[in-house]
């Protein structure tokens, strides 16, 4: 007997009328079953798993600053989820990122760069590996052009700063979500 | 032959001892509704003693004790 599985029965209240049951990790929401030797019985509607969502350091385009992106190129946006000693970023479910709605083209997983310090007046940091293992993303820098102006409703101008969205899910299915700042840059190539 | 009456009690109740019978479950509802991992879900019913599993959609819980009625 597994020790889950022992503790669901030391824990069975004596009427067989209610009982307590954590709402386990990986939970998602769908119907609560319980079985007792009789059988399997399923409740009629669904628990609803309210996903916290937890917020996690992403770095564009890491040791650098400012964080530009032409406009005008073609090219690839490199973005990194920053691993920590709290967050392992090898949890990440690559395909579930979106930056600003937009999925990577590849991932890989390297040490290349350090969190803002949290107590720090810093707006962009070009501190190198910290010993964590970051997520590497890559994004078409137009597709990701494209995805602003749309949110926007106009095209985006020379020198503006704009906060760009990641978000996505763990393997676990917790929600992740983070930002960073990209300079827009029109003019030129 | 002389048989005890302890053991004409006890081939009688044997009758019994191999189907012990167990009422369906029934889940009538649980509170709360909606929330987040970790938890409490108070689930109510008929027929919940001797639970074995409890799971949400699918993933293992752990009971954690009888609510407070």
């Amino acid at each position: 007997m597994s020790l889950r599985s022992s503790r669901v029965v030391q824990g069975i209240n004596v009427t067989g009328t209610a009982f307590q049951a954590v709402v386990p990790v990986g939970a998602t929401t769908g119907p609560i079953a319980v079985t007792t030797p009789a059988g399997t019985v399923t409740s009629v509607t669904d628990f609803i798993v309210d996903l916290a969502v937890v917020p996690v350091p992403v770095d564009i385009s890491p040791q650098t600053c400012p964080n530009l992106l032409n406009a005008k190129a073609g090219g690839f946006l490199r973005v990194a989820i920053l691993g920590t000693g709290e967050f392992n970023a090898t949890d990440v479910n690559p395909i579930s990122l979106e930056l600003i709605g937009v999925p990577p083209l590849r991932f890989s997983l390297q040490d290349v760069a350090t969190p803002l310090p949290s107590n720090g007046n810093d707006e962009c940091t070009d501190a190198g590996p910290d010993g964590f293992t970051d997520m590497t993303l890559r994004f078409e820098a137009q597709a990701v052009i494209q995805a602003i102006e749309a949110s926007l409703g106009r095209p985006v101008s020379d020198g503006e700063s704009i906060i760009l969205p990641l978000t996505g899910e763990l393997f676990d299915g917790t929600l992740i979500a983070g930002e960073d700042v990209v300079s827009i840059k029109r003019k030129g190539k | 032959m002389k048989i005890p009456l302890l053991g004409v009690v006890a081939l009688v109740a044997c009758l019994f001892c191999s189907s012990v019978s167990y009422a369906q479950p029934v889940i009538s509802g649980f509170s709360p509704a909606s929330g987040e991992v970790g938890i409490l879900v108070t689930i109510a019913g008929t027929g919940l003693l001797n639970t074995t599993a409890v799971t949400f959609n699918g993933v293992p819980s752990v009971v954690q004790g009888r609510p407070g009625y």
